[in-house]
């Protein structure tokens, strides 16, 4: 109520708030819609390092320096230093995620006439976000027992890799394209579904060290009473009272910070009164530049 | 917080340092095998010397240089394969325009395995299946060209 209040008695200022958030919205759908055709295969290559190396342990042999393994390095690198910007803003299926979740709303508001779209609890958020961590066992261990290659066109992320290569045939790859329609039907009712509850490349990252200093700082001393207006905006879910924002789950999309009413959500490149627009495309620039050094870009 | 952050900077840690490990471990076993892999090389090339000295029919390929298209990720893959009349001795790819780099470069590394098998009868490179079996199918069809002389 008493947040009410002080929007109506600052028409200028909630107005300027308004047209901050609905740029910071066009700037990552920007930032995303180039990276999703220009690198879609980034993330698959990261990973693909994962498999490589725990494939080469499975056979004996020494591990390999390759195009992916320095993928996953570069990757691995660029989030310890950044945070998660690269799942937020810059991986194509996390994009595609974003784009099935707001599809949805449209259609469940201007189909079937709800007025508020429809989602997974959020009471089983922490437990599915347990899930991506089994299924990176699970795939870590069949690449070490050797048995992984002859499992075949299971993997939805290679479904994934023919559609953006505007391949239309799925011969063999049937558990693939189930497994897609499934992944894209949770994406549907949950915002970054596949992200925080099965990316096994997801759960490579929020187990590694991220610097502090990456990570976005709320000032509780400082917030409104009552006001969850972040807590409300975070698609995986963030538990304000217990880990603040040092958590390996944030995935950089800052729209806790854009929402905030107070600017109470700091960071080293993000502070009251600065641009917003430049750290973002300096980030995007940088992972545009070592994508391409690495062969990730599609068009050089 | 900052004890989650020393716990994952200590596993990153220790990770790396297992894999390290594993590395030099590898590293010579490898050398093991390679010293084993010489010596059995060096029996074939002995054996199909023979062979040949024996006139024994065994010219498999018409010697030449011949080129060989296959369907790769992102489009066609041409290759050139130049044979000598019992060997392959060298393929070179000429295009592969539909691959992305980081990809393509992993394929690469059937050539390899090609070569050294003499024979198209090799695995895939693993996350790099199409380019591998594009480049296979290239190599294949300069292959029947080869045989056909």
């Amino acid at each position: 109520m008493k947040q009410r209040e002080n929007t109506a008695a600052q028409p200028a200022l909630c107005r300027r708030r308004l047209r901050g958030r609905k740029r910071a919205a066009w700037l990552r759908t920007g930032v995303q819609t180039v990276f999703f055709f220009a690198m879609p295969g980034a993330f698959v290559a990261g990973f693909s390092g994962v498999k490589s190396l725990f494939q080469s342990v499975g056979a004996g042999q020494p591990l390999q320096w390759s195009g992916f393994v320095a993928a996953l390095v570069a990757l691995c690198a660029f989030t310890i230093v950044f945070g998660r910007f690269f799942c937020g803003y810059l991986c194509a299926f996390g994009s595609l995620g974003d784009f099935v979740y707001w599809l949805s709303g449209v259609v469940q508001k201007k189909v079937f006439r709800r007025r508020t779209q429809y989602r997974l609890p959020d009471r089983l958020t922490p437990l599915g976000q347990k899930v991506k961590y089994a299924v990176l066992a699970l795939i870590v261990i069949l690449c070490a027992l050797n048995v992984y290659d002859s499992l075949g066109g299971w993997s939805p992320w290679s479904v994934f890799s023919f559609l953006t290569a505007l391949r239309f045939s799925f011969s063999g790859y049937e558990i693939g394209v189930l497994l897609l329609l499934l992944i894209v039907a949770g994406m549907a009712v949950k915002e970054r579904f596949f992200c925080q509850f099965l990316c096994p490349m997801g759960a490579v990252f929020s187990l590694l060290p991220i610097l502090p200093f990456a990570m976005l700082r709320r000032d509780p001393e400082n917030c409104l009473t009552g006001c969850q207006a972040c807590k409300k905006q975070c698609p995986v879910s963030i538990r304000l009272e217990a880990d603040g924002f040092q958590n390996g789950e944030c995935i950089s999309c800052e729209r806790c910070a854009t929402v905030c009413p107070r600017e109470n959500l700091t960071r080293w490149d993000r502070r009251p009164g600065q641009n917003v627009a430049l750290p973002v495309l300096f980030k995007a620039a940088l992972f545009f530049a070592l994508g391409a050094w690495l062969g990730l870009c599609r068009f050089l | 917080m900052k004890r989650n952050y020393i716990g994952k900077l200590a596993s990153l840690v220790l990770i790396l340092a297992v894999l390290f490990a594993y590395q030099s471990v590898a590293k010579a076993r490898e050398a093991q095998v390679a010293q084993n892999q010489a010596e059995i090389a060096e029996i074939d090339a002995y054996n199909r010397e023979l062979l040949r000295q024996q006139g024994g029919g065994s010219a498999s390929y018409e010697p030449g240089t011949y080129t060989g298209e296959g369907q790769g990720f992102g489009g066609a893959i041409t290759v050139s394969v130049t044979v000598s009349e019992t060997e392959i001795e060298a393929i070179e790819v000429l295009t592969h325009a539909g691959e992305d780099p980081a990809y393509f470069s992993t394929a690469e590394s059937v050539v390899d395995a090609v070569l050294r098998a003499q024979g198209t009868d090799v695995d895939t490179a693993s996350g790099a299946t199409f380019s591998s079996l594009g480049l296979l199918d290239a190599i294949n069809a300069a292959l029947e060209e080869a045989v056909k002389g």
